[in-house]
């Protein structure tokens, strides 16, 4: 170690130390740039997981939005400027949001966010974004109180009231009695709150139910006691791949009636192979829909990934389309987009046509279709 | 019953698997691998690409499968543990964990994140007894288990290098004078027991059925529980372990629901160590152990730093940072403060006490939910919640660590790595109070005396304060008697003993007074955060401020609060490379452990330490 006589060398570590630090820092804060956004590229943040357990979920995210950019940017962008993402990968952890929507905030070129992933990730950064007046675009947001936020915490996605109405109601057509697991999140566990709700007024009686930890690969103990119960049907709320295990496990532990649970996700079909056949689930998309435009759509899903898209990859695609939609009816900047939210109507993939009810910013009137599994595919009932 | 009896001991099966690389591995190099389960997940994805898109056969698949993930084992030896055999144990501990989060983010960027379904090579459901059906994979499973369990036990007794083997457990160094290439027995080791975790990818994915790069994690965790249930060491109490562990888990999940798993699992550990340490197989750990955070020999002194320097560093930053910094990097600045909180606390228990907790989110979540309930509920003042949250975080957590304070070395780890799960699982159960998974929502920001800490500059500020008083009461206990007392249990447990010194009831001081300000550090947290929830307190957070202060070097609170700027900021500096941010924050960790197992903010030693 080199000494200089005239500083002793603790107290320049020390300094450096310091200095050091407080660079650091200087450096994180650096990242963001606060270019004036009136040309240029437009840029819409992303608060989604890349890495980490719901990484599949960011990937599907990433097919819709690739798809919905290319249009985009075919057909002039917002006003012939460029769209493009600015994607922050958070693993849909409710620790790292906050930092990101401060980042985001901070970016004057981010007109609008979307995501997160999960409610209790979105719902954590909600009050950053709106005190910075940021639109949060929560769009896989079923939580009923994500909205509740504020005036910049926006979802297009049906709430779980709605979700589980419908649910208990196409289970009481099957149905008296059934065993019900659901996964131990709080997505989850409204879930259960909800459908007891609705399966009590529809005269369906529990007659067992227990949670599932996201993270369990072994729930056999608990679905040979459902079973036992002597149910009709077993449901799941949960997601695609913790629906796979549950409706395989369950046909190993010798239950062979109707399930109603998963999701609608290529993924899950995949997963569960023929376990599922027959399974029932709350969808907004079904490939097998024959109307000309979720044809169109379909094939260029199809023609650009060589699969057929799913839920997650429709909620990505009308996610993005949306707001730039309300862009282009109110300006490419922070309080156009909210403008457009709140006056344009938007016709979507998934939901069809439908404007946000200007209380609970949510869309109006839409209702989740009953899908049913056959030969692999996921169906629409009627 | 008999079905659930059934399902268990399948599953146990699948725990055997996986614990017995684990129990090899630590049987030779004292080394609790934390990598082993993420070569389990490999083992598990590379089986299912080789067989579903290269078309092999089973039988080659595993004889690839074992052949790489036993060169993988390897290659985690040379370049993570056997640099550090002549570290505090920690740093070799903590290697394995950077080790295998870089594995895992590899496997995921080269195969892709999805969970995908194993291909059915053999038959899953072809047999049925009771309720319960199982196939020729499980047979088959349960059949290599045997063979590999004998097998194993019959080498390490009779063959010659098993001989090497346990020699080379038992004392590296006499071993080494004997003759034994004991760096060659240990790669030995390390091929055998990764070659094995691979091979139990194949069987336990054949079992699950759907695999993710992802499930390494749980499984190496409950393969580890297994092991330590068995003795950790012993390859028949692996096994043993592990069906232990599956039969009990399925009863109790059969009877209490999926919810209590983690708490089952873990309570299941706590219990085998506070009645019978050493596990079900093995011989109670002697007390001669070595200091696990390794202050006796450690070739580093900490740098000293005078009041006012420190005093001046804190003016610079508080007046500084703000200046110079936008909202986003003081969002980060805060968090990086409220880590150092509870990092610079735990220096009296790592650095002092020599005591090494891996379940520090127990009591920083007993702080957050308690500050957070009171501020919501009962509109109880900031400080006032502040200040209960530390004490409830101290008291609870300290009963609930009563008994640990009797183990030593590895098992005072393992014992607390449990507590803080179970406390977390406790927190998220008892909902009619913490309001369970749901989280808790609308946490008001910090209120002094009518004065609302909602800016971004003024939380920075107000972390900062309770930094400079965490920092200012921790050196204190360092320089004063009940610092050299703690330093003394850190550095000869038996010396200290035999001076007279209650070598438990100060362990359980110092980890008490770390709980005070784990509690004032979550407390923090959550005010920051206005949003929390059980996830949010994991094993990785109990890691994570593990990591800063050996980072900084277990003793020092200002390297803690080193430690904390670079494990907080590096992750944010990486946000420009999202893709390969956190492969990128393993291989600095890794970096840096290797190069500075006796952390930053020290010096080498002027003259070295004498074996």
């Amino acid at each position: 170690m080199s000494t200089n006589p005239a500083v002793p060398g603790r107290t320049r570590r020390l300094v450096a130390g310091m200095v050091a630090s407080v660079s650091l820092l200087g450096l994180t804060a650096a990242c963001s740039d606060s270019e004036a956004a009136t040309a240029g590229t437009v840029y819409f943040g992303v608060s989604g997981p890349k890495t980490g357990p719901s990484a599949e979920y960011g990937r599907l995210w990433q097919q819709g939005f690739d798809l919905a950019l290319e249009e985009i940017n075919q057909n002039g962008g917002i006003d012939g400027r460029k769209v493009e993402l600015k994607w922050e990968d958070s693993q849909s952890d409710p620790k790292q949001t906050v930092p990101i929507a401060t980042k985001f905030v901070d970016d004057q070129s981010v007109i609008a966010e979307l995501g997160d992933f999960s409610s209790p990730a979105s719902i954590a950064a909600s009050p950053v974004y709106n005190r910075g007046k940021l639109v949060q675009y929560g769009f896989t947001n079923s939580a009923v109180e994500f909205t509740n936020g504020g005036e910049y915490s926006w979802s297009p996605s049906i709430t779980l009231d709605v979700f589980q109405e419908r649910n208990a109601e196409w289970v009481s057509r099957k149905a008296k009695k059934v065993s019900v697991v659901y996964l131990e999140t709080d997505w989850g566990k409204q879930a259960f709150k909800y459908f007891s709700q609705f399966a009590a007024e529809k005269g369906i009686e529990i007659v067992y139910s227990s949670p599932i930890l996201p993270d369990s690969t072994d729930v056999k103990p608990i679905l040979i006691k459902g079973r036992e119960a002597a149910p009709e049907a077993f449901v799941h709320l949960g997601y695609g791949p913790d629906g796979a295990l549950v409706v395989k496990q369950l046909r190993d532990v010798g239950f062979d009636k109707q399930f109603f649970g998963g999701q609608n996700t290529p993924q899950f079909i995949t997963l569960a192979g023929p376990a599922a056949e027959g399974d029932i689930v709350n969808g907004i998309f079904s490939p097998a829909d024959t109307d000309p435009r979720i044809q169109d759509f379909v094939g260029k899903f199809r023609a650009k990934f060589g699969v057929d898209p799913g839920d997650f990859n429709v909620y990505a695609y009308d996610a993005l389309k949306v707001l730039v939609d309300a862009a282009n009816h109110g300006g490419a900047t922070r309080e156009g987009v909210l403008k457009g939210l709140k006056e344009s109507e938007f016709n979507g993939i998934g939901l069809g046509e439908f404007a946000f009810d200007q209380q609970s910013r949510r869309p109006d009137g839409v209702a989740p279709r009953e899908l049913v599994l056959q030969n692999g595919k996921f169906v629409p009932t009627t | 019953m008999i079905d659930t009896l059934l399902a268990g001991l399948i599953h146990g099966n699948a725990y055997a698997l996986i614990a017995v690389g684990i129990t090899l591995i630590f049987g030779v190099t004292n080394v609790i691998n934390f990598a082993h389960g993420a070569v389990f997940a490999f083992g598990s994805i590379f089986a299912w690409w080789l067989i579903a898109e290269l078309g092999l056969s089973l039988w080659t698949t595993i004889v690839v499968v074992v052949a790489v993930s036993g060169l993988l084992g390897f290659v985690v030896n040379v370049v993570a543990v056997r640099p550090l055999s002549r570290g505090p144990a920690v740093a070799a501990l903590l290697a394995t964990v950077a080790a295998g989060m870089i594995i895992e983010n590899l496997v995921q960027m080269i195969f892709g994140p999805e969970t995908r379904p194993f291909p059915q090579v053999l038959p899953t459901n072809n047999f049925q007894i009771g309720g319960v059906r199982f196939g020729t994979s499980d047979l088959v499973m349960f059949a290599i288990t045997i063979v590999v369990m004998a097998g194993l036990a019959g080498f390490l007794k009779y063959g010659r290098y098993g001989l090497a083997i346990r020699a080379t457990a038992q004392d590296p160094d006499a071993a080494l004078q004997m003759g034994i290439p004991v760096p060659r027995v240990q790669n030995l080791a390390f091929i055998i027991a990764s070659g094995l975790g691979g091979l139990a990818g194949i069987f336990v994915g054949l079992y699950n059925s759907n695999i993710s790069p992802t499930s390494g994690t749980i499984a190496g965790m409950s393969g580890f529980v297994a092991a330590t249930i068995g003795g950790l060491g012993s390859i028949p109490g692996a096994v043993l372990g592990g069906f232990v562990l599956g039969i009990i888990e399925a009863v109790g999940i059969y009877q209490f629901g999926d919810g209590y798993r983690d708490l089952i699992t873990f309570g299941v550990l706590i219990a085998v160590l506070v009645l019978r340490p050493g596990g079900l197989l093995a011989k109670a750990p002697s007390i001669s152990s070595e200091p696990l955070t390794g202050t006796f020999l450690g070739s580093g002194r900490q740098i000293r730093v005078q009041w006012w320097q420190a005093a001046a560093a804190f003016a610079v930053v508080g007046i500084g940072v703000p200046l110079v910094s936008g909202s986003y990097g003081l969002v980060v600045g805060t968090q990086i403060i409220a880590y150092a909180i509870i990092a610079v606390s735990m220096t009296l228990v790592a650095g002092s006490a020599g005591q090494l907790t891996i379940g520090q989110a127990g009591p920083i979540a007993i702080g957050a939910y308690t500050s957070a309930i009171l501020t919501i509920s009962y509109d109880w003042p900031f400080l006032a919640a502040v200040a209960t949250a530390a004490l409830t975080a101290a008291i609870v957590s300290s009963v609930l660590a009563a008994p640990v304070w009797r183990l030593s070395g590895h098992y005072v780890a393992i014992a607390t790595l449990g507590i803080g799960v179970v406390t977390v699982a406790i927190i998220r159960n008892w909902e009619s109070v913490t309001r369970g998974s749901y989280g808790l929502f609308g946490i008001p920001p910090p209120r002094i005396f009518g004065y609302e800490f909602s800016t971004a500059t003024d939380l920075f500020r107000l972390d900062l304060v309770f930094l400079a008083l965490t920092v200012v009461v921790v050196a204190a206990i360092q320089r004063s008697h009940l610092g050299t007392v703690l330093r003394s249990v850190g550095s000869d447990e038996v010396a200290a003993r035999s001076s007279g010194v209650r070598v438990r009831d100060y362990k359980a001081l110092a980890f008490a007074i770390s709980a005070i300000f784990s509690g004032i550090g979550g407390a923090l947290l959550g005010h920051q955060y206005s949003y929390i929830d059980p996830t949010v307190f994991n094993l990785g957070l109990s890691l994570l401020v593990v990591t800063i202060i050996v980072l900084g070097g277990t003793g020092s609170p200002y390297g803690a609060i080193l430690g904390s700027v670079v494990l907080i900021g590096v992750p944010e500096l990486f946000r420009l490379a999202p893709e390969v941010r956190i492969l990128l924050y393993g291989v600095i960790l890794l970096l840096i452990i290797r190069f500075r197992p006796q952390g930053i903010w020290t010096r080498r030693d002027r003259v070295s330490a004498a074996v």
